[in-house]
């Protein structure tokens, strides 16, 4: 009989342990005694890490995606659907395009996040983002006719993709609008959930004296609550207001419903074991990156890292083994603080981070980083 | 930071339990809820992890 690996999201984790499963299943799948299935809604791959640099026109949209067809080794049946719900008991899953089910005896969830702007009353009217490729792209727009005034960045969406990004975000707006000669007619303030910059309390220390250099207003403790389209302001939680001229935030994310639907866990993350990433509530099933409720940041290179201990312990499944490998926790980050020059960061459960000093060279390796992403999707480096 | 997003969603009154492993929450949690205006009922500190409880005003 032949075992079935189902991985549902064709992101960085979904198409890494694609690859990495018909790596070292590679005589399993010739022999037909394996079948790996990659099941994405959309035919191309789209990498997020992009979207930081359009607004600020370094990057365009496009330069974030690939066809999965091409990133993706050919033993692997990639397939361009939605999965619509699914069935742990009797280990099987509707997909939105297609009559049959799919029956799996490995599943693993790699389906991401998504955005939930509308859970913020004015949010959508009000406020830009560069967390989707048409916000960064309208984002695009409005900086290039912002030259004075008040520019926001609100942290509201907790957790949300890659921590570090609204750093770096007002990092880099504060050098490009220094650059163009417009920074003493802009005010730049950022906002953050808690009482520091960033949850991180060791990034928060290394941060905060760097903004007040750059004199980046911060107000902490402020949870976006409403947004007022009109009158150009921001209520919080905690009962304070912020008058905007521009609104750029990070907005609610969600897993996908039918995770929820399915009860893997809440929100639309699967509650797993950190170590092994196995789902708690559901035997052959695993979830990792960002759906997976891990508490470590929602990062591409955490999605990596976890992909290969999720193609380890499968591949030790099939063979009848006893899966051995598990997640320690480990993340790596490059953080922009400025249009050229950036720190690098690696913790995991652990060990805390320790920001390295701010370099030109970490602003190429990060800009590295990302050319050479499409090698890493293909199980390359 | 997630008991911030389950309190955004929670109804007056309601009672929110976060289990947390980081030490920094010890700090975070009593600090944040009581700017929010939240009531910290009570914290039960143990060895591996501490359970918070916030009641959302
Ligand atoms: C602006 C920005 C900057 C970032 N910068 C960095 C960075 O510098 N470094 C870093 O490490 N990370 C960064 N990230 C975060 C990183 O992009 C994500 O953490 C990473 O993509 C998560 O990988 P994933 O495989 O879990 O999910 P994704 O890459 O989001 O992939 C999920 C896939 O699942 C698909 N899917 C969802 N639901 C379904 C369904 N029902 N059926 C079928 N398919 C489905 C989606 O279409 C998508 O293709 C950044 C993110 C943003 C937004």
């Amino acid at each position: 009989m032949t075992d079935h690996i189902v991985i549902v999201g064709g992101g960085t984790g979904g198409s890494v342990l694609a690859n990495d499963l018909s790596d070292r299943l590679d005589s399993e799948l010739e022999s037909g005694d394996v079948a790996v299935t990659l099941i994405n809604d959309g035919s191309d791959q789209v990498y997020k890490p992009v979207w930081l640099y359009v607004p600020f026109g370094k990057r365009e949209p496009d330069d974030g995606r690939r066809p999965l067809a091409d990133l993706v080794d050919d033993a692997v049946d990639v397939r361009n659907d939605r999965l619509t719900d699914i069935d742990t008991d009797s280990q099987r899953l509707q997909l939105r395009d297609s009559v049959e089910d799919v029956s799996y005896d490995h599943l693993v969830l790699a389906t991401g996040s998504t955005l939930a702007p509308e859970e913020i009353p004015g949010l959508v009217e009000g406020g830009h983002n560069y967390y989707s490729e048409d916000g960064a792209t309208t984002l695009r727009e409005e900086l290039l006719d912002f030259s004075e005034g008040h520019l926001v960045l609100s942290v509201v969406g907790s957790p949300h993709m890659c921590p570090a990004a609204p750093l770096e975000f007002v990092f880099m707006a504060d050098d490009w609008f220094r650059e163009r000669g417009l920074r003493e007619d802009i005010e730049i303030t950022y906002t953050y959930p808690i009482q520091r910059v960033h949850g991180n309390a060791h990034i928060a220390e290394w941060a905060a004296p760097l903004m007040e250099e750059r004199n980046i207003n911060r107000e902490t403790f402020f949870n976006a609550e409403s947004i007022d389209p009109d009158a150009q302001t921001v209520s919080s939680m905690e009962g304070s207001e912020l008058d905007y001229d521009l609104l750029v935030t990070v907005p609610p994310h969600r897993g996908i419903d039918l995770i929820g639907d399915a009860g893997l866990g809440d929100d639309g993350w699967v509650d797993v074991d950190r170590h092994t990433l196995e789902a708690d509530a559901a035997t052959s099933v695993y979830a990792l990156g960002d759906a997976a409720a891990t508490g470590v940041p929602k990062a591409g290179s955490v999605a990596h890292y976890q992909a290969g201990v999720v193609g380890q312990r499968i591949a030790s499944e099939v063979r009848g083994q006893v899966p051995t490998a598990t997640y320690d926790g480990k993340t790596i980050c490059f953080i922009e603080t400025g249009m050229d020059a950036a720190s690098f960061v690696e913790f995991d459960y652990e060990n805390p981070p320790s920001p390295a000093p701010p370099s030109k060279k970490l602003h190429w390796a990060k800009l590295a980083y990302n050319e050479s992403y499409w090698l890493t999707a293909r199980g390359l480096v | 930071m997630d008991l911030i997003g389950e309190m955004r969603s929670a109804d007056a009154g309601t009672v929110v339990e976060l289990l947390s492993d980081a030490p920094q929450s010890l700090t975070d949690v009593p600090e944040w809820a009581d700017e929010a205006g939240n009531d910290l009922l009570a914290v039960d500190e143990s060895d591996d992890h501490n359970a918070f409880y916030v009641e959302k005003s």
